[in-house]
């Protein structure tokens, strides 16, 4: 309460009191006073709350200018006393509203006035934090509650009022520095966000003292004092719900989490519950704030008082955190003092409201109580460290811990996201580094990138491992999937006599090499050797070897090589290739430029007949037609035909001869050569005859 | 309160005093309170009103007057501020007050002169403060 006169308070709230205010400074080492004269307003205010630091303003309206930065002390007075002075203030009694520094100034060029703005000593608190120093010596931790609030205001150019009291939680210590990073950055706190701070972990409201400028830790004040109906108007005058009694504080981490608390159980049973929440405070977020919390409810359990909003005609001697009595009626509501606006013209009004402080529902079912330790919630931020965890353990009956938990961190100038968690769920679209993704259909996509299979940095153990493939189990998978390195592999590392079958198939690869055991192998090779695996028999296999012109296994041509089995030769475009047999023969133009057959020829008769063979199985040919060549005949005694110069017959010449030629088995090739008018003479039946041909090509189709 | 026929004077910046007891016929002294915006009643129903003070209002009745005495005067009448000393019963002393005059009007019935006066007319002195 403010310092004050029975008349002051009796005078207040009569009709035609008189009042005065007075402004008091130095400039220039000279002591400036202003009164009525040069105030046309004066309106002193401050908006507290329980657990907050709090700031007076004083707001003028004035015919003279007052200089920035300038101290100055704001008196408010009625008058008491008529009795004939020289000095009228003589017959005024004053309260002290305290001192204020001019923060700013506005002219009024309509009023020719001036709008100066002040504020108390708190003022100086609204600056970047920094840790504090002492007399330029930067504070080491750890540090006591109370030294360093002292800290704080050596540093702010303050005095600690209570440097050596004992308030709530005063001895605590801090650990480190707790609003500036691990680098010694700012964290954008200010010297009045830690006061704030402060003002919760001491359970108080701080303030600048009105009398004596000094940092004060302030609780509720009992003034025993009462006003009544004479001091309030008739209008505006509000008196809302008992705000209380408290019985539970709540400390919360970031985000409302891991939320602690402390109740007084039969005052809730009486009373219901009222809680105060205090949520993300740095100094109440360490494993020590069961024990902060613990004073802070010895504290603050059982406060109460009454919510108002009234306007009175002044009271003017309230001080922050007073409590005081409202006498309306029949009704005494116990009040305190914690927003305050007295609006001083040529008149008096005083504006008091008190709202509820800060306070939420709490569902009892969220809160780990100190006797609910086998489920642990919680999320810890640490600013300073810029590292943010959240964990949830669950500890069963067997001791067994299931957990999860997420990490947030920067280490050196790398950020990481670590999730623990015996199940980790994606669920949606996901993509990964814009390269990967996985659609709700289950289907991946990699762009661009590789697929690289490593056993701890050394080759992908084939052996050893397995990779399922669209169902399919496979020591090597898909065969149709592989790439070159695997045969590759396969040629060098395979195991001899290792089986590597496709499941889908009753036929299986069997990989072997030559290896004599103990001697070095002559040769490392892949040998197909086909087998029935389910069977263990030869079941006419086969091995086909088809062409992959796109190179990805999306347009297999059949390459026309086939082995069909052991000793079944190979097929050529369908067509069976016995590989120890004779070649066959296939379509073509066949030129045999010298060949000599037996052949047989008959006097009286118009045929000669002969066979040669060729070397190639003819069974692949249908048909055979002369293209061009000729023919000798030589009997025993000279041509057969003598056709005087040319001893030899064209097969192209039709003129005289017609001429066939077939395969009357898969290794001959007969030619019929029948003369069309005569038959041959001077022979006997079936005289043989040597043919040559010369050059003759033969089409085989 | 006029008590004797100087206990009313008045004077214009740092000139000399003026008696005007030797030209009024009477005198209304008037102490009237001026309260602030507010004035109204608290909740037990009694008036609350703050007083910002009393400004005195002295209205002075002159007698039908000369030309050269109109002269004399009318100067005062016109001038924005005038300081005027008279005897307060409350303060039990002569006070000095500085106030601004209202409009006056002032009749002839005659050609004025030396010898023929106008009318009685009157002039209010009003003070700009309370009253200490």
């Amino acid at each position: 309460m403010k310092t004050h006169t029975a008349e002051f308070k009796n005078e207040i709230k009569k009709q035609g009191r008189e009042i005065d205010s007075v402004i008091t400074y130095t400039e220039n080492g000279a002591t400036i006073t202003l009164s009525n004269e040069d105030l046309n307003a004066v309106t002193p205010s401050y908006k507290g709350s329980l657990l907050k630091s709090t700031m007076r303003q004083l707001e003028i309206d004035s015919n003279v200018s007052i200089p920035l930065d300038t101290i100055i002390n704001f008196q408010f007075g009625v008058k008491v006393r008529d009795n004939e002075v020289q000095d009228y203030r003589d017959n005024y009694d004053y309260v002290n509203y305290g001192n204020y520094v001019v923060k700013k100034v506005e002219k009024q060029e309509a009023n020719d006035s001036y709008l100066i703005t002040c504020y108390d000593k708190m003022v100086y608190s609204m600056i970047d934090y920094e840790t504090p120093k002492i007399n330029g010596v930067a504070i080491t931790y750890p540090i006591t509650i109370r030294n360093y609030i002292a800290a704080i205001c050596s540093h702010l150019g303050l005095t600690f009022k209570n440097a050596s009291s004992t308030f709530t939680n005063y001895d605590k210590e801090i650990p480190g520095e707790l609003y500036l990073d691990s680098n010694g950055k700012t964290m954008y706190y200010t010297f009045r966000d830690v006061l704030d701070e402060l003002a919760a972990v001491t359970a108080s409201s701080i303030c600048i003292n009105e009398v004596d400028d000094e940092l004060e830790i302030r609780y509720t004040n009992n003034t025993n004092d009462t006003i009544d109906e004479e001091n309030l108007k008739n209008v505006n005058v509000s008196f809302g719900k008992l705000f209380g009694p408290i019985n539970q504080i709540t400390l919360s981490r970031s985000a409302d989490a891991d939320k602690i608390s402390k109740n007084d159980a039969a005052s809730i049973s009486e009373n219901g519950l009222t809680e105060l929440k205090i949520m993300d405070n740095q100094i109440l977020n360490g494993d020590d704030r069961q024990d902060y919390l613990n004073e802070i409810f010895s504290k603050l359990n059982g406060l109460s008082f009454y919510l108002n909003n009234y306007s009175t005609y002044g009271v003017c001697y309230y001080n922050l955190c007073d409590r005081y009595n409202v006498s309306v009626g029949e009704t005494l509501y116990s009040c305190i003092m914690f927003n305050d606006e007295v609006l001083i013209t040529q008149g008096l009004e005083e504006n008091i409201i008190t709202d509820e402080p800060l306070n939420t529902s709490t569902n009892y079912a969220e809160v780990a109580k100190e006797q609910r330790e086998d489920n642990r919630a919680k999320i810890e931020v640490d600013k300073a460290n810029a590292r943010v965890e959240a964990i949830v353990e669950n500890i069963g009956e067997d001791g067994e811990v299931t957990g999860a938990s997420l990490l947030l961190a920067i280490n050196n100038d790398t950020s990481q996201a670590t999730i623990h968690a015996d199940k980790i769920s994606l669920e949606g679209l996901t993509t990964i580094n814009n390269n990967f993704e996985i659609d709700t259909n289950g289907n991946a996509i990699l762009n661009g990138g590789d697929i690289n299979l490593h056993d701890n940095g050394d080759p992908f153990d084939l052996d050893q491992s397995t990779i399922f493939i669209s169902g399919i189990s496979s020591t090597y998978g898909n065969f149709y999937n592989y790439k070159s390195s695997m045969w590759e592999y396969m040629q060098n590392n395979a195991v001899n006599g290792t089986t590597y079958s496709n499941t889908n198939s009753a036929l299986g690869i069997k990989i072997y090499y030559n290896d004599t055991t103990g001697v070095e192998p002559v040769y490392k090779g892949i040998n197909i050797n086909l087998k029935d695996d389910i069977t263990d028999t030869y079941v006419n296999p086969q091995i086909h070897i088809y062409a992959d012109p796109e190179g990805d296994f999306t347009n297999i041509i059949p390459s026309g090589i086939g082995i069909n089995g052991p000793n079944a030769g190979i097929s050529i475009n369908n067509k069976s290739v016995v590989l120890e047999d004779e070649f066959y023969y296939s379509s073509g133009d066949y030129t045999f430029s010298t060949l000599c057959a037996v052949g047989f020829v008959s006097g009286g008769t118009q045929e000669i007949v002969f066979s040669f063979p060729v070397g190639k199985s003819m069974a692949n040919i249908n048909s055979i037609s002369i293209v061009s060549g000729a023919i000798t005949i030589r009997g025993t005694s000279g041509y057969v035909e003598n056709s005087g110069t040319s001893p030899y017959f064209s097969l192209t010449n039709t003129n005289s001869y017609t001429y066939s030629v077939n395969s009357p088995d898969e290794g001959n090739i007969r030619f019929s050569i029948t003369k069309k008018s005569g038959t041959y003479s001077n022979v006997t039946n079936n005289t043989p005859v040597v043919v040559y041909l010369r050059n003759v090509k033969l089409r085989f189709s | 309160m006029f008590i004797d026929t100087n206990s009313l004077q008045v004077k214009v910046g740092n000139g000399n005093y003026i008696s005007l007891g030797n030209y009024i016929t009477e005198a209304k002294y008037e102490y009237n309170k001026l309260y602030a915006s507010d004035s109204g009643r608290n909740l037990a129903g009694v008036m609350v009103s703050t007083l910002i003070g009393i400004f005195p209002k002295i209205t002075l009745k002159f007698a039908p007057l000369t030309k050269s005495q109109l002269e004399t005067l009318i100067p005062i009448f016109d001038s924005a501020r005038q300081t005027l000393r008279y005897y307060d019963p409350n303060k039990k002393a002569y006070t000095t007050m500085e106030t601004y005059t209202g409009n006056y009007s002032i009749t002839d019935i005659n050609i004025i002169g030396n010898n023929i006066k106008n009318k009685e007319f009157e002039v209010s002195f009003i003070s700009t403060r309370k009253r200490a």
